[in-house]
């Protein structure tokens, strides 16, 4: 059940109106965790086992360093918390990819092996929430929060269903409050979250998925293609992942706003970024923070030598890239924006007069190049395929010319793009906001029904599969 | 509360309706052939040009869209002392419910005058095969009421079972929701089943489609099941001695299957009278495949079904069975094509043009 789809308007629908009809606040949250159970159950019942023993186990750890004072005890808790959520993680996302790694190192060296993999399934959402209930744990050990002493609220933060199959990743310390507060239909911002949800829907159903028939088409035989094709698919494949991963968070706190509670914010315009520091404070904000807040600070943030701070952050890019797929090529795409952000702290830290006087303009579009050629990294089929493409994107000569891409959509692309930028303008951006929020009924319903007669008819009527899912 | 009134709704809801079917209206009118499809909407927009000067559509299944070259058929009644110039508007699997719609479009279309329409649909009228369901040109004729036809054809389908007849009202429904709503008319990806065949204009640009001609484009990737349609009648091709041996069993009688259904008859009989009302000259001719037709054959002996040209009887015209004129059991190569329409002119002239 994906968000774009019929019948899970449907089931929203009913979820909404039971919630709102029941006044009993513990029955409210036993019936979000029901439906979440059974919003996740749609795709594979048998990975909901892997919920309950993360949610339980986490239970068990949180309550057991409430009580404990003992600094060894609370680590081997903690420790407990660790190995079996990220043991999970470990077995059913990357087994498959470390012991095919062994293999091929092994028999490298020429010791050969008989190790072999489970081709396990990969559970979906399970990146998102065991980082969410590490993040429980984590936080309980600091005492930066209180362990939870209602199961069922612990169960709901971690199941939840707008963001648990894709996020964003919601910090304990963002979510558990908000369970311990009535909910009251009034303040369910019911008409920002209509909004939010409808422009992530556009997003996701208008643009991103109009925009991946052009894309697979492309990484199907990219040899075939020109090297202004290859260079317009990474465009519009930036385009079309932002719009799918944006798309879908956007949806998921517009429909925890139907009911009242409030998400983070995980996108913030990251393609009109003009570094790879100022990408990633934009893109996936909540997967950055936590690899920033429980990753890269404890490694040493920047409190140490140059060289300790540079190592951190290659550290944390490359298990960021990790995070995103059991793969070499996610390692390395990682370990790209690792180095890209090593030398623009560098450069930036080092050169601050360069810095100052190199124009706006120009970073932007260096690192719009820059963007556009990791693009070409993470959508390929396969390593050699990325580092082939990776390593001709400026040489016309070896590409083909057997297929093209319709030049067209570079008008489709600069239409979108300035769409995105006019969306970004402060004040465009609140007065927009600002008239949804106040417009009167008939105005709103218009509007809404003519957008809806409008961008109907470009809403592919077979929906696809959201990105971020295979994460 | 004051947001989930009931005059809070209304006020939001109906100039929400209001809103949309403008819109929808809109681009319905100014942005039609691409919500017909590949299939139907080049082939509507050249008649649409040449509205002025045509005088016979052919209209039907691909009996219709692969048989009749109007170039040939104008040529031979014109040898006849006939002016008349014709338009072949058939595309492959057209029903009497989607050809009755493509006439009620035609009605609207100026300037008006008594035309004639030669029909040739394909039988089983409710059936909706699914990787059809969502193609352009299937969604573009599931207007109110053709579905309303449609759901009354199959409460007479007496043949299929209830679960069959319910499941077949459904995708039609589904249909019509998408017809209303405009759902991804105009998406990038939108094709499906019917969107992938042929180009239907045909080499000639006048509609005729030889089989020949068919066989030779070469369907996107992403048409699988059409590609497998192309592969089964290539291999067919490739044999001619079984096409050969079929054929002959054709022609000596042997009982073929086929899919016709009871209510056929009320479909085409209903597909008759809607375009008598509209004006049109209707004749129904029933192609040279034996196997299909029986119900309707019999309908048509008993005189309930109007004006009728006959080809489908081997004994009669055994030479449109000969193996060397078939493309395959249900399709004539382009040579016999070229006959049969020579054969169909011929006809039309002597028995409904010579007519006082």
């Amino acid at each position: 059940m994906i968000f774009t789809e019929f019948r899970f308007f449907l089931f929203a629908a009913v979820v909404w109106c039971v919630f709102w009809a029941m006044s009993w606040e513990r029955g409210r949250k036993l019936w979000l965790l029901v439906a979440s159970y059974f919003f996740y159950a749609a795709w594979d019942p048998r990975f909901l086992v892997l919920i309950w023993i993360s949610t339980g186990v986490d239970y068990a750890v949180g309550r057991a360093l409430a009580v404990t004072t003992n600094p060894r005890h609370r680590r081997l808790w903690l420790l407990l918390s660790l190995t079996s959520n990220l043991g999970l993680l470990g077995v059913f996302k990357y087994y498959d990819f470390f012991i095919e790694s062994a293999v091929v190192f092994l028999d490298f060296l020429g010791l050969g092996s008989s190790l072999s993999t489970l081709s396990i399934i990969l559970p979906v959402g399970i990146s998102f929430y065991t980082f969410q209930t590490l993040s429980y744990t984590v936080d309980v050990y600091r005492c930066r929060l209180e362990a939870e002493r209602s199961l069922l609220n612990l169960a709901l933060f971690v199941g939840f269903f707008p963001q648990l199959v894709a996020g964003p990743i919601v910090r304990a310390s963002e979510f558990l409050p908000q369970l311990k507060i009535p909910r009251r239909l009034e303040d369910s911002h019911f008409r920002w979250g209509a909004g939010l949800f409808a422009v992530g829907f556009i997003k996701k159903a208008v643009v991103s998925d109009n925009l991946a028939p052009i894309v697979d088409t492309f990484f199907a035989h990219p040899q075939e293609y020109p090297l202004s094709s290859a260079w317009l698919v990474s465009m519009l494949y930036g385009v079309q992942i932002y719009c799918d991963f944006s798309g879908y968070s956007d949806m998921a706190i517009g429909t925890a706003a139907f009911l009242g509670y409030r998400l983070p914010d995980n996108f913030y315009y990251p393609l009109l970024g003009s570094s790879p520091r100022a990408f990633w404070q934009r893109w996936h904000i909540s997967l950055s923070t936590w690899l920033r807040d429980y990753l890269y600070i404890p490694l040493g943030g920047s409190r140490g030598s140059s060289a300790r701070t540079y190592i951190n952050l290659m550290i944390t890019m490359v298990l960021a890239g990790l995070w995103h797929g059991a793969g070499w090529i996610y390692v390395l795409w990682g370990g790209i924006h690792g180095v890209a952000l090593t030398l623009h702290r560098a450069w930036r830290l080092n050169l601050p007069g360069l810095r100052r006087r190199t124009p706006r303009w120009l970073s932007f579009l260096l690192f719009q190049v820059f963007l556009g050629w990791t693009w070409f990294f993470f959508r390929a089929h396969s390593l050699e395929e990325g580092i082939w493409m990776c390593l001709h994107v400026f040489n016309p000569l070896v590409w083909g010319s057997e297929r093209v891409v319709n030049p067209l959509w570079w008008l489709a692309f600069l239409l979108l793009a300035a769409i995105h930028f006019g969306s970004s303008r402060p004040h465009l951006r609140h007065a927009v906001i600002g008239w949804h929020e106040r417009a009167p009924a008939w105005q709103l319903g218009m509007v809404w029904g003519a957008g809806a007669g409008l961008l109907l008819p470009l809403i592919p009527v077979d929906p696809q599969p959201f990105i971020y899912f295979q994460f | 509360m004051r947001r989930l009134s009931i005059p809070f709704r209304l006020s939001f809801w109906l100039p929400c309706l209001l809103g949309f079917a403008l819109v929808s209206g809109g681009m319905e009118r100014f942005a039609r052939a691409p919500f017909q499809g590949p299939q139907l909407g080049p082939k509507l927009e050249v008649l649409d040009d040449r509205w002025a000067q045509v005088d016979v559509i052919f209209l039907g299944s691909s009996q219709i869209a692969n048989h009749l070259d109007p170039e040939i058929f104008d040529a031979e009644l014109a040898r006849r002392g006939h002016s008349l110039t014709s338009f072949n508007l058939g595309l492959s699997g057209m029903r009497p419910v989607e050809a009755e719609q493509i006439l009620r479009t035609l009605t609207g279309l100026e300037p008006r005058r008594e035309r004639w329409v030669l029909i040739d649909v394909e039988p089983d009228a409710t059936r909706l095969h699914q990787e059809n369901a969502l193609a352009r040109r299937v969604i573009s004729w599931h207007d109110a009421a053709a579905v309303w036809r449609v759901l009354g054809l199959l409460w007479q389908t007496e043949e299929l079972p209830w679960s069959k007849r319910l499941e077949r009202a459904q995708a039609h429904l589904k249909a019509m929701v998408r017809h209303y709503s405009g759902l991804g008319r105009l998406a990038e990806s939108p094709q499906f089943g019917f969107d992938y065949y042929t180009p239907s204009l045909g080499p000639a640009g006048n509609g005729f489609v030889p089989m020949e001609w068919a066989l030779s484009f070469e369907p996107p990737e992403r048409a699988s099941d059409f590609r497998s349609l192309q592969a089964r009648r290539k291999k067919l091709v490739d044999d001619p001695d079984q096409l050969r041996r079929r054929a002959r069993a054709i022609v000596e009688g042997e009982a073929v299957a086929g899919i016709e259904k009871g209510s056929d008859v009320a479909a085409v009989g209903q597909l008759m009278e809607t375009a008598r009302r509209h004006g049109w000259k209707p004749v129904l001719i029933l192609g040279p495949r034996k196997q299909l037709t029986e119900q309707v054959t019999m309908a048509v002996d008993r005189g309930e079904l109007g004006p009728t040209l006959r080809f489908n009887d081997p004994q009669d015209f055994p030479w449109l069975f000969d193996p060397d004129l078939r493309f395959d059991l249900s399709h004539l190569n382009a040579e016999g094509a070229q006959r049969y329409t020579e054969l169909v002119a011929e006809t039309f002239a002597e028995e409904l043009l010579a007519a006082p």
